[in-house]
C-alpha cells in the first residue's frame, strides 16, 4: 500500500478515529496525537494491511486501544469535559444561529460528561453506533465483542443517557 | 409521520430496539418537526450532530506525512543505531569464538605431547624378544661406556697435574713455616 491508497483507504477514517479518541480524552489535543501515533503505526504496517478484513473496524480498534494506553498511564483525566468546548472548532455552519450554536454545544459538553460517566464498552458502543453510524456487526468487529453484548450495552448507554438528559433538561442539571 | 408512531418510535430506540433507518428517521423528525419527540431525544440527536463535526485540524495531514518523511529520513539513522548495537554483540561473539578457538588449540596440542611421550615409550617397548632387548641394551651401555672411557686419558694426566701442583705447593708452604 503506497501513499495514495493509504490516503484513499486509511486517512478517509481519521476523522472517526479522532472524535473516538476525543470520547476519551476530552482533549482535542491529546485525540489528535492519537490518531497521528495511531496511524504512523499503520503506515508503517501498510503492507500488511491488505490483509485485514475491515479497515474501518481496524482502525478504530487501535484509536480505542491507543487511548486507552493513554488514559492508563496519564491515570485518567476528569471533569474535563469543558477542555472540549476551549479545544472545539468553531461550528461552521453559516444556517445556524448563534443561539442554536451555543445550544449546540451546550448539549455537546452535556453530551460529553455523560458519555464521560459511562462504562468503557458502553461509552465505545455507543460512539460508534450514534456518531460514526456504524452497523451492530462492526460494532462487533472493532470491539471483538459479541452481538449481545454490543445489544446490551447500547440498551444500558441509552437508558444512562435517557435519564441524565432527562434531568438536564427538566432541571438544567444532572 | 404521526406524534403517537414517532412517540412509539422513540421508545423504541431508549430500549435499543431500532434500526439504522428508523434511528435515521428519528434523526430527521428530531431535526425538523420536533413535535411527538421528547427534549431528552432532541437534546441528544444535537449533541451528536455537533459531536459529529468535530474534526481534526486542518494542519493534520501535513504533520502526519512531515512525520513520515522525518521518520524515513531518520530511518536510516534508526538502521545505523541498530547497526551499531549489532556489531557490540558480534564483537562479543568473536572474543568469545578467539578464547574457544585458543582453548581448542592448547587442549590439541597438550594432546598431541602426550601422544609423543606415549609413542616414545612405545619406541622403547617394542622388543618382545628379552635377548634382543638384553642385545640392545649392552650395545647402548656399551656406547654410553666406551664415550666414558675416553675421558678416562685427559682425567688421569689433569690428576697427575693436580698431584705435581699439590707437592710443589706442599713444599712452598712448609719452607713459608719455616
Amino acid at each position: 500500500m503506497e501513499k495514495e491508497e493509504f490516503r484513499a483507504k486509511i486517512m478517509v477514517h481519521k476523522d472517526k478515529m479522532y472524535r473516538f479518541a476525543l470520547s476519551y480524552t476530552k482533549s482535542s489535543t491529546e485525540a489528535e496525537d492519537i490518531v497521528q501515533d495511531v496511524l504512523m503505526k499503520l503506515w508503517e504496517s501498510r503492507y500488511e494491511l491488505n490483509e485485514v478484513r475491515s479497515l474501518e473496524a481496524w482502525c478504530m480498534s487501535l484509536t480505542r486501544n491507543k487511548a486507552l494506553d493513554i488514559l492508563k498511564k496519564a491515570s485518567t483525566k476528569q471533569n474535563t469535559s469543558m477542555e472540549i468546548v476551549k479545544d472545539s472548532k468553531q461550528f461552521d455552519s453559516g444556517v445556524e444561529s448563534p443561539f442554536q450554536q451555543l445550544s449546540q454545544r451546550e448539549s455537546l459538553n452535556n453530551l460529553m460528561q455523560i458519555v464521560g460517566e459511562l462504562p468503557e464498552k458502553q461509552k465505545a458502543v455507543f460512539l460508534l453506533r450514534e456518531i460514526e453510524g456504524c452497523s451492530y456487526l462492526e460494532i462487533c468487529e472493532t470491539l471483538n465483542v459479541d452481538m449481545n453484548q454490543v445489544k446490551v450495552n447500547i440498551f444500558r448507554a441509552r437508558q444512562y443517557l435517557k435519564e441524565k438528559m432527562y434531568q438536564i433538561e427538566s432541571y438544567g442539571t444532572q | 409521520m404521526e406524534p403517537s408512531k414517532l412517540k412509539l418510535l422513540e421508545e423504541k430506540y431508549w430500549a435499543g430496539e431500532t434500526d439504522a433507518q428508523e434511528e435515521e428517521q428519528l434523526r430527521h423528525f428530531a431535526l425538523t418537526e420536533k413535535s411527538g419527540l421528547s427534549q431528552e431525544f432532541i437534546a441528544l440527536v444535537s449533541a451528536n450532530i455537533a459531536f459529529a463535526r468535530e474534526t481534526t485540524s486542518a494542519e493534520f495531514d501535513d504533520k502526519f506525512w512531515n512525520r513520515v518523511e522525518e521518520n524515513r529520513n531518520g530511518g536510516m539513522g534508526m538502521k545505523w543505531l541498530q547497526f551499531a548495537t549489532y556489531t557490540k554483540y558480534a564483537a562479543a561473539l568473536i572474543v568469545l569464538a578467539a578464547i574457544g578457538l585458543a582453548i581448542y588449540s592448547i587442549a590439541i596440542k597438550s594432546d598431541s605431547g602426550n601422544e609423543n611421550t606415549i609413542a616414545t615409550e612405545e619406541f622403547q617397548d617394542t622388543y618382545t624378544d628379552p635377548e634382543q632387548a638384553f642385545e640392545e641394551t649392552k650395545r647402548a651401555l656399551l656406547m654410553v661406556s666406551s664415550k666414558l672411557n675416553e675421558a678416562e686419558q685427559p682425567i688421569l694426566e689433569l690428576k697427575r697435574f693436580h698431584e705435581s701442583k699439590m707437592s710443589i705447593t706442599g713444599s712452598t708452604a712448609v719452607d713459608d713455616n719455616k
